[in-house]
């Protein structure tokens, strides 16, 4: 927070519509720290009030208004004067108090009730959810804090808990709704050891209009006095908790709420009850398209119990490898000419008969296009073959994508690795199902590759013999 | 966009309920007969919840400052195409034409009026000599000299409003900007009514020439000179043990718009809605406010003294004020606090709790 010199007046310029031109620091970080933009319209509720009285009557005001900045309350005397193509405002005594003051037996009444110290450090966002405020020099969190302009998601990985009662991504669900939202769990993208849980709310400008979110980022272990201390989520949680009941609990713990997430924003995003701003229809669709994502990863954690049981097995029956390859390019038909890209599949009447299951030999398939056509360049061309040899069947993939450094083939098909992948693309357990699932079924996964020369992939299965 | 938030099919279902209005309707519709109520208690002298010596002062305040306008109004006129006008519809029109177009004041301005009236009255019942304020000498040993400024012009603002109760001359029309706006703007009516009554006909020179000189005034108001936002300067440029220092001084010398402001510093409330409930009907709500600046109790009886000729009469019998001052003392910190917590909830949150209640 910065305040004025000593009887030095802040002053601002803004146009006819309201709209900042010119602000000189202190209005300007006031102005920033609600979440404005520094050449838009006064985001300070209080201010903005007095600027639309002085537009609407045409009148110069000077009175005192009081605005709230991170922990403290700034008290101002302001001018505004209209003039020929805007308003002069001017700040001519600003007074910066924390806490307010109360009088006698109420302040201590006050402090009892309301003021308990709040564990954690602030933090504000705007609408895009870049950082605008951050207060971490106090806690002593003993790690960068974020940088102003900053994505929250860039700062943060955040983690989906699997929990019967409360939402695997509270921030997620929040945005969608508009709400407020608690116990979002997050990684420090620098130190992925450093576990935080995140609690916020939406702030709304005058016309009620979303502009941001604020709340406070509480270190794992970290908390309240009295209250009891939480502790970071158990080491590799998501598998820790697998056990008999992962399905239902996958089912009613993330199915649920992220399928609300996705019809919430699609209804949004398609603007079914009405148009709105175009950069909140595009952020509707971007959730739209984090909750899909967020359901892939449920269906590969339910994969990913499966394959990691003990004695995992699947039953075996004959199977077209060519016939399955031409069924997974259907299904990936629509993705991959968003992007222009051709797959190309084995003519028909050509067979591969392999040893292996329907289901998962579809899956594995799928998930060796989908890679590709993630990996493989707008308008080219994902080639599909299948070739039968020495009591072997395969399938290849093959796409014109940047290719992989041999040092990396085996690193590929670990658990969680996304190489060269970011946000919403992939969970980083494809290729590790995939191999578990072709071994299960006799048969492997693998890859050849360098950079620049694109990738194959290919399935190897058992040939299927009466 | 969601059918839910539709606020027309909300009402709709809202008078589904036994047909009973809503809370926000019979608010307005309240307040809507109480202004209706106060002006014709100002026009006909109608009992309600005037007292005379309110009335009197309001319509002072009200003449003064309608004299102030048209003055002002006939001045920009001047050179002009109705530069004949004001004289040719006598000094003071204005001020007369009102008394049968009560209705052209709008319940903000004459709340305000009342407020002004109220604060202008106890001063004139209970001068001081600046030499002998305990307000200038508490704060003088202090060496502030942005409170003596603050508080030299608060008195000088406020000496403007208890002169001579002369109805045909000019107050300086010292009011906050909307209200400020509102009258200029009523004025400029009332002077084109007169010029239409004169010439048999509207002339659209007159009226452009009356609605230029109107917004030439507008445009060079400062409200920040009215006793109002001097008041608050005062209240602002003091430390706040300073404040609960000078709160009973405030009440003791009968500066009630110091006493505001400085209660408003301490406690965030508006500066007006703390006048209205001074000069309102509830004593719980004076109660209150001088719990909250720990007013002991001997103040508390003069204020209340104080204060009677404006809430009623009666309220500064004997029996009254050691009634009024038995209750306060049982009004402690807990319930001030309680008080003031409440009216600091959003008005929305305010209605649907008094639903609550009702229901």
């Amino acid at each position: 927070m910065s305040a004025p010199l000593s009887g030095e007046p802040v002053r601002a310029r803004l146009d006819a519509d309201g709209r900042i031109i010119a602000a000189e620091e202190p209005l300007a970080r006031l102005q920033a720290d609600a979440g404005g933009d520094p050449h838009g319209l006064i985001a300070v509720p209080s201010l903005a009030a007095l600027v639309r009285l002085a537009a609407r009557l045409h009148i110069p005001i000077s009175r005192a208004v009081r605005a709230a900045q991170g922990d403290a309350d700034i008290s101002m005397w302001v001018q505004i004067r209209p003039e020929e193509s805007g308003f002069a405002l001017s700040i001519v005594d600003w007074q910066v108090s924390t806490p307010r003051q109360w009088p006698g037996e109420l302040g201590s009444l006050l402090s009892r009730g309301f003021r308990q110290p709040e564990p954690g450090w602030p933090w504000q966002v705007d609408m895009q959810l870049r950082f605008r405020q951050v207060d971490a020099g106090h806690a002593a969190i003993n790690h960068e804090p974020p940088r102003e302009g900053e994505p929250l998601t860039a700062y943060f990985r955040l983690d989906a808990v699997i929990d019967e009662d409360v939402s695997p991504m509270p921030l997620v669900e929040a945005l969608a709704l508009r709400l407020p939202f608690k116990d979002q769990h997050a990684r420090l993208r620098v130190d992925e050891a450093i576990h935080y849980r995140i609690s916020g709310e939406p702030l709304f400008d005058e016309q009620g209009a979303l502009m941001g979110y604020r709340g406070r980022a509480v270190r794992f272990g970290e908390s309240r006095v009295g209250e009891k201390a939480s502790t970071p989520p158990p080491k590799a949680e998501i598998f820790e908790m697998f056990g008999p009941g992962l399905g239902r609990r996958v089912d009613q713990a993330l199915r649920q709420p992220i399928g609300r997430i996705i019809a919430n924003a699609g209804t949004i995003s398609e603007q079914r009850q009405g148009s709105l701003r175009e950069d909140y229809v595009n952020y509707a669709a971007d959730i739209a398209v984090a909750g899909r994502h967020l359901l892939e990863i449920v269906d590969d954690l339910a994969d990913l119990q499966a394959v990691e049981r003990p004695g995992f097995t699947v039953a075996k029956e004959e199977i077209d490898l060519a016939d399955l390859a031409r069924r997974a390019a259907g299904l990936l038909h629509v993705r991959a000419k968003e992007r222009g890209i051709r797959i190309q599949t084995p003519p028909l009447g050509e067979v591969a008969p392999a040893r292996g299951n329907y289901r998962r030999t579809l899956q594995i398939l799928c998930n060796l296009m989908a890679n590709a056509v993630r990996h493989t360049p707008r308008d080219s061309t994902i080639w599909v073959r299948v070739d039968v040899e020495k009591g072997r069947a395969r399938a290849i993939v093959a796409d014109q994508g940047g290719g992989i450094d041999p040092s990396d083939h085996e690193r590929i098909f670990e658990r969680f690795e996304r190489l060269g992948l970011s946000g919403s693309q992939g969970s980083g357990l494809g290729l590790y199902i995939s191999r578990k699932l072709a071994h299960a079924m006799g048969g492997e996964v693998t890859v050849d590759s360098a950079l620049g020369q694109g990738a194959r992939f290919t399935l190897d299965l058992p040939l299927w013999r009466e | 966009m969601m059918g839910g938030d539709d606020p027309v099919q909300q009402r709709h279902d809202g008078e589904g309920d036994g047909g009973r209005l809503s809370i926000g309707l019979s608010r307005r519709l309240l307040a809507d007969m109480r202004h209706d109520a106060d002006l014709a208690r100002l026009a006909e002298g109608g009992s309600g919840r005037w007292t005379d010596a309110l009335l009197a002062e309001t319509r002072f305040h009200l003449a003064g400052l309608m004299n102030a306008v048209e003055l002002a109004i006939g001045l920009e006129l001047a050179d002009g195409p109705a530069e004949a006008l004001p004289a040719q519809l006598g000094a003071g029109y204005a001020r007369q034409a009102i008394e049968t177009k009560f209705a052209l004041l709008s319940p903000e301005l004459l709340g305000h009026l009342r407020r002004r009236a109220a604060v202008s009255l106890l001063l004139r019942h209970n001068q001081v000599p600046a030499a002998q304020s305990s307000l200038t000498l508490s704060a003088d040993q202090g060496g502030n000299n942005r409170y003596l400024d603050a508080l030299a012009a608060l008195t000088m603002a406020e000496r403007n409003w208890h002169g001579p109760m002369l109805l045909d001359a000019p107050m300086r029309p010292d009011l906050p900007a909307e209200h400020y706006h509102d009258l200029v703007w009523t004025v400029a009516a009332l002077l084109v009514g007169g010029g239409e009554r004169l010439m048999g006909e509207a002339d659209p020179a007159l009226v452009a020439a009356l609605a230029r000189a109107a917004e030439t005034l507008i445009a060079r108001h400062d409200e920040g000179q009215g006793a109002f936002a001097l008041a608050q300067r005062c209240a602002r440029s003091l430390p706040s043990d300073m404040r609960f220092a000078l709160a009973p001084a405030a009440l003791g010398e009968a500066r009630l718009l110091l006493f505001a402001a400085l209660v408003e510093c301490e406690a965030g409330l508006a500066l007006e809605d703390i006048l209205d409930a001074l000069l309102g009907e509830r004593d719980a709500d004076r109660h209150a406010l001088l719990r909250l600046m720990e007013i002991e109790d001997a103040v508390a009886f003069r204020t209340a003294e104080l204060l009677a000729p404006v809430t009623d009469p009666a309220r500064g019998e004997d029996a009254q004020l050691a009634e009024f001052v038995e209750s306060y003392r049982a009004y402690d910190a807990s319930h001030a606090m309680h008080w003031l917590v409440e009216r600091m909830n959003p008005r929305a949150l305010a209605d649907k709790l008094a639903l609550l209640e009702r229901s």
